[in-house]
């Protein structure tokens, strides 16, 4: 007997069992599917959640300095980073110097801040630091 | 839960939002369905029966003609698909090999919503806090489980450590609500630029935030859509989902990702931009596919949505043949679902083409593809029993085999996938996307006739 015959009568009787299997297997998944009663219940308006989140670890917040060379782009009127979504600046640019995490009580900061100890950084500031960029504008900036 | 001076709890008020759905429950929409498709079909069986007749071919004759041509038409528009696929899937990974990698690292937020994902939980955190990032929180959203969960998510909340330093797990009881309203929770309470959504029963790589985050450094993009790969594989169907996802899911995404135009962000993995959810105001829940709508959202919103394919989770995948229809039923209507929120957009191409473009990829793929290979198959089976013409269906199978052979090397190759995953092909398309398109004609059916479904549950092995 020839292969090509044999071959099709085994992929026909296949194909019929897999149709007479899938049809079969979504009749009962119905059935099955239709004996779960979802009854429809009110919702309110509004809901309360419960929320549990850590509190901020002091050792989180250090205090930093900008640890490279100066660029162009900062010129007298203060520190003016480059806008840029790669987000390269803040990563990069700062070391850490002090962790007073148990020794200060130092103020909540969100994560893009740095914690700037004044005696040590008058002279210049980050973009987040609108006090020390004001004094700028009136003193020349000195590079440490 | 205990309360510590280390952890802090607050009480969370917000709006509960619609679920599920504007499309079920109206009897009167249902009536005018089935009368209307009623009328159609005795219109086209008159139009059969009486032009019938007028051929000058014998009904042998007739059904000789219609087989070749029917096979010929059938092989040329898989063909046609297949290689548009191939060829843009390659086209992208051309492209992707060589894109630089950039060390744009922001904080990210990983919301974690889960269901009953006790027996899971455990084993996707760890992944979490393996990853190989520094910069990231995880927000456990529990959606009101009612298993163990709950405590298992408990034990995470605090400070974890993680590959680079310690890790900030924060907690979110609510009410059940759906997924997506677990979500919007989750991306409300976070403060981050960017988060990565997922499911509770994913196990992310070391490596997927990271090369999914790079991608934003181009602002247009809005999100990106992760690739998601099979846990429990050595069992028949789960395999033939592996190779699925392979084949049939990431290849597509692949070439869609080559026009920036993915139109799946799966639920296992997705970065979002926040800007970009904010804009089309979050998750939305009346649909039963809120991955599906909140990506073709965001694409009408015209943000660009790209692929990463080493950005990989791993999820559990239905074992039985029933979770896998379950599975797939609540897919195919909340696909559907999504397509009839956006048919303006499908039917006005002058609105904008891409959009209008993926939504017709999309409706081709959920609907009418199922039906032409159900009809095709059903045609060869007649054909064969009652002509004789057995040997065709050998060629037709031999023609779908080599080609599906194929596409598995490449794509098994692409991803660098287990080899034995090809030896599935042989029976790929014959038996697996035979049954699975049962489902989608089945569900498309029932969705047009607006029956009423919940959500379902997948039972987690762990």
């Amino acid at each position: 007997m020839e292969l090509i015959p044999i071959l099709s009568t085994i992929i026909l009787v296949a194909t019929i069992s897999t149709f007479i299997l899938a049809v079969g297997a979504y009749i009962l998944y119905k059935i099955r599917e239709g004996q779960v009663k979802v009854s429809p219940e009110q919702k309110p308006d509004y809901l309360e959640a419960e929320y549990f989140v850590p509190r901020e670890k002091k050792e989180h917040k250090v205090f930093i300095e900008e640890a490279i060379e100066p660029k162009p782009n900062i010129n007298s009127e203060g520190f003016e980073p480059v806008k840029s979504v790669s987000g390269k600046q803040t990563e990069a640019k700062y070391r850490v110097v002090e962790d007073l995490g148990s020794k200060a009580d130092v103020k909540s900061v969100s994560r893009n801040q740095v914690v700037m100890p004044k005696m040590k950084f008058e002279k210049y500031s980050l973009p987040s630091d609108e006090t020390v960029s004001k004094d700028s504008f009136h003193e020349e900036i000195k590079w440490r | 839960m205990n309360i510590n001076q280390s952890i802090k709890k607050l009480k969370l008020h917000f709006r509960n939002e619609p679920v599920n759905n504007d499309f079920n429950g109206n009897e009167w929409k249902l009536i005018k369905r089935i009368i209307f498709s009623g009328i159609i079909s005795i219109i086209l069986l008159l139009v059969i029966y009486f032009t019938l007749p007028l051929t000058v071919l014998t009904i042998s004759s007739l059904i000789e003609y219609a087989t070749i041509v029917a096979l010929v038409i059938f092989l040329f528009i898989l063909l046609i698909r297949y290689f548009g696929i191939l060829f843009f899937s390659y086209f992208y990974m051309n492209e992707y090999t060589f894109k630089p990698i950039n060390g744009f690292k922001p904080f990210v937020s990983i919301i974690v919503p889960v269901f009953n994902e006790a027996r899971v939980l455990q084993k996707s955190i760890s992944s979490l806090l393996n990853l190989d990032y520094k910069d990231f929180e995880i927000i456990i959203v529990n959606d009101g489980s009612t298993d163990d969960t709950i405590n298992v998510a408990e034990k995470f909340v605090g400070y974890q450590k993680g590959k680079y330093g310690s890790v900030k797990v924060s907690l979110i009881n609510k009410p059940n609500g759906g997924k997506a309203s677990a979500l919007n929770l989750g991306i409300k309470v976070s403060k981050a630029e960017f988060v990565l959504c997922m499911d509770g029963d994913s196990i992310l790589t070391p490596l997927s935030l990271k090369m999914a985050i790079r991608h934003f450094v181009n602002p247009e993009i809005g999100a990106v859509a992760g690739n998601v790969k099979v846990l429990n594989r050595k069992k028949f169907f789960t395999d033939l989902q592996a190779l699925e996802y392979v084949e049939g899911l990431n290849m597509a995404r692949g070439a869609q990702s080559a026009i920036r135009l993915v139109n799946i962000i799966p639920g296992p993995i997705g970065v979002f931009r926040r800007a970009a959810v904010q804009s089309v105001d979050y998750y939305s829940g009346d649909t039963f596919a809120e991955d599906a709508d909140i990506t073709l959202r965001l694409i009408s919103h015209g943000w660009k949505i790209y692929y990463e394919p080493n950005s990989i989770s791993y999820t559990e995948a239905p074992v039985k043949l029933q979770q896998l229809l379950k599975q797939r039923y609540r897919w195919t209507r909340g696909i559907i679902q999504s397509i009839r929120k956006h048919k303006k957009l499908m039917l006005n191409p002058t609105i904008k083409f891409g959009d209008s473009f993926i939504l017709w990829t999309m409706f081709y793929e959920a609907l009418l593809w199922p039906p032409m290979n159900i009809a095709a198959h059903l045609f060869f089976i007649f054909a064969a029993l009652f002509f004789g013409f057995t040997s065709l269906i050998f060629y037709w199978w031999a023609a779908l085999a080599l080609l599906d052979i194929v596409a598995a090397i490449y794509c098994v190759a692409a991803e660098k996938e287990e080899f034995r995953l090809v030896g599935y092909a042989i029976i790929y398309r014959m038996v697996f996307i035979l049954i699975i398109d049962i489902c989608k004609a089945m569900s498309t059916i029932e969705e047009f006739l607006g029956i009423k479904m919940t959500w379902g549950k997948l039972e987690r092995v762990g």
